[in-house]
């Protein structure tokens, strides 16, 4: 980086004092780049600290989430009723109502995680395979393709949970199985490129075997488009989780999701704006941050998913 | 064109078969015997049950009942609903209307959202406009419609009190059914207070459902604008003279309109996924509503018919946009 910009007048030009800005200019892309950063570092911060929130839950949480005292049912958030023990209010049977969200924090980012993990793992290993191979092996996951996208992806999640039945193993499976397709189309496209490329056919003459140069040379090369979709998928994945929720199917009633709770509410919408208004707005925050995230994370890395 | 039609319908073949197959298994996905599970534990002897499960024919081995439902597909048999004891796809033909003028009107408000948004951002490229566009678009997606409907139904209907918070028209108000279409119904039949009592129905999940998509639409369209609005054909359009109006609509948004297209009639075939949850909360009598009893009902015969159901709408709504975009862009080859 220069040590500033010059300012010395050119010859026969007056050197009237030019109105430059106050901060040394950096040009429009870099700057582009910075405030992207800084959207970056703030939407992961946000994300974090949802992080932290589910990991620390029993320590944050001013009381237990599924602690029924009701005489305090429907109690109004703290700041209307100057009485600091509900900083958000009480439901429908004097539960806390922020120790809920705490908790219920848990199950968005877990799920959020391992459906990410193993959708990412499954979809790309087999994307990767199809896009190496070609032929016979290709066509045939094409064919899956095409039957498993024929499902819209929230109907296919809502019936593998109903069929599956509840609980947290129940609902990342029927996730990952709606979920992979994306990774596997993306890396099966990008695969088919590479393979063509000097590097591989270099493993190749060396006489690397197919399974090593998938693993060593091409899945490295995957990683950014594998990262930036795994954002992005996350964000997903994430309101899926609630939407399941919110119809009862998900990881049941034995604990407190997002989901639920904004269910919950619906029913008590006159009586209790509370119930439904906090719930949904922490599912919009850590969507919005993931989805800011992997926003930035894709113009870093791989412009060329821009369209998605 | 005919032809390759033809030909898409025929390559559907596996396709098809591939998603009754898939279907088919997520019966067997249950654990424990669905009879009994349907049954939920009413007083029913095992004579019955037994005489329940061969009536299904979910005592031949899977492989046996998979050959049977597909024979049956084929004829239109989707099975019988147990909640209902009913057809199963009679019972979706009768919920489709409902769905169907929901998603139409859905579809309106996301094109209408989306189209002018997108056009108007790309053009202002990084321009004030464009920032608050994207900004608006990145929240439509990150926030779950099922809650943006909760709060529309808070402030319109609890607090304001404008709007209905639930159905499709009100009990009073009569309405001579000739297509099931409500809209099309009232104008059919001249029957105004009918045609506003729907329309004020219609505000609230309308909104939610279009807002929904027209904000991934949104996205869409712009990025597609921009592709094109550094072409060369472009910047020549500009340089012999033209009216800037007439670069933006016949240079630019003509060759930028047929991805949008694309992703439209994919989102067509989605808005029913997202229909699902929409109707559930403001007692749409559609079929995600119907999805969603099912469930409730573990009526597994039913929820697998209207899976099915939803899967073959998608296939038919991709066909028809490859067709759609050919005919947007005659560079396609239809081959």
């Amino acid at each position: 980086m220069s040590a500033g910009p010059a300012l010395a007048a050119p010859m026969g030009v007056p050197a009237v004092p030019v109105a430059l800005p106050a901060a040394r200019r950096i040009p429009a892309t870099k700057r582009g780049l910075l405030r992207r950063n800084r959207a970056m570092a703030a939407a992961a911060l946000v994300y974090l600290l949802f992080v932290f929130v589910a990991l620390a839950a029993p320590l944050l949480a001013p009381s237990d989430p599924d602690a029924q005292v009701l005489p305090e049912r429907f109690k109004p958030p703290g700041w209307l009723t100057g009485e600091p023990d509900h900083p958000l209010g009480a439901d429908n049977l004097g539960r806390d109502v922020l120790s809920r969200l705490i908790f219920g924090a848990r199950v968005s980012i877990a799920v959020g995680v391992a459906t990410v993990v193993a959708s990412a793992v499954l979809g790309s290993a087999l994307g990767a395979i199809a896009g190496y191979a070609r032929g016979h092996v290709d066509g045939a996951l094409l064919l899956l393709l095409d039957i498993w996208m024929a499902f819209p992806p929230l109907v296919l999640a809502i019936a593998l949970s109903a069929a599956l039945g509840p609980g947290l193993p129940n609902l990342i499976l029927a996730l990952v199985l709606t979920g992979w397709v994306s990774y596997c189309r993306v890396i099966r496209g990008e695969v088919l490129s590479l393979r063509e490329r000097e590097f591989v056919l270099a493993a190749r003459v060396i006489g690397a075997s197919g399974a090593r140069i998938v693993a060593r040379h091409l899945m490295p090369n995957v990683m950014a488009p594998i990262l930036v979709l795994a954002t992005l998928e996350m964000a997903t994945v994430i309101i899926s989780e609630a939407a399941l929720s919110f119809l009862g199917l998900g990881v049941g009633a034995s604990q407190p999701t997002w989901g639920g709770m904004l269910n919950d509410g619906r029913q008590f919408l006159r009586q209790a704006w509370w119930l439904a208004t906090f719930p949904g707005l922490a599912i919009s925050v850590l969507v919005l941050s993931v989805n800011l995230l992997g926003d930035s994370l894709r113009d870093a890395l791989d412009p060329r998913l821009r369209s998605r | 064109m005919l032809t390759y039609v033809l030909r898409r319908l025929v390559l559907l073949g596996p396709v098809l078969l591939g998603i009754s197959l898939l279907t088919f298994t997520l019966m067997q996905l249950i654990p424990g015997d669905p009879v009994l599970i349907m049954l939920q534990g009413e007083g029913r002897s095992a004579e019955d049950v037994a005489r329940i499960r061969a009536q299904w024919g979910l005592d031949q081995p899977a492989a046996v009942q998979y050959v049977s439902y597909l024979s049956r597909l084929v004829t239109g048999d989707f099975g019988r609903s147990f909640m209902l004891q009913r057809p199963v796809l009679g019972v979706i033909l009768e919920s489709l209307p409902a769905t169907i003028e929901l998603a139409g009107v859905s579809l309106v408000v996301a094109v209408g959202i989306s189209v002018p948004l997108g056009i108007v951002s790309a053009i202002n490229h990084r321009g004030a406009f464009d920032r608050l566009a994207t900004l608006v678009a990145v929240l439509g997606i990150s926030m779950p419609g099922f809650w943006i409907g909760l709060l529309l139904v808070l402030a319109f209907s609890v607090t304001l009190g404008w709007l209905p918070a639930s159905g499709r028209l009100e009990y009073r108000v009569g309405l001579q059914q000739v297509t099931g279409f409500y809209l099309l119904d009232s104008v059919l039949t001249g029957n105004v207070e009918a045609l506003a009592n729907a329309l004020a129905h219609l505000a609230i999940p309308a909104l939610v459902l279009g807002s929904a998509m027209g904000a991934v639409t949104t996205r869409m369209v712009r990025s597609s604008m921009l592709e094109v609005i550094r072409q060369d054909y472009v910047v020549c359009a500009r340089s012999k003279g033209l009216a800037e109006r007439v670069v933006i609509t016949s240079h630019m948004i003509r060759n930028a309109l047929p991805p949008v297209v694309t992703i439209i009639g994919i989102q067509a075939g989605t808005i029913l996924g997202g229909a699902v949850i929409i109707e559930t909360i403001f007692a749409w009598p559609g079929i995600g509503r119907l999805t969603v009893q099912a469930i409730s009902a573990r009526d597994y015969f039913l929820l697998q018919g209207i899976v099915l159901f939803f899967a073959l709408t998608r296939v038919f709504f991709n066909v028809l946009t490859d067709v759609l975009y050919g005919v947007l862009d005659p560079r396609i080859r239809f081959s």
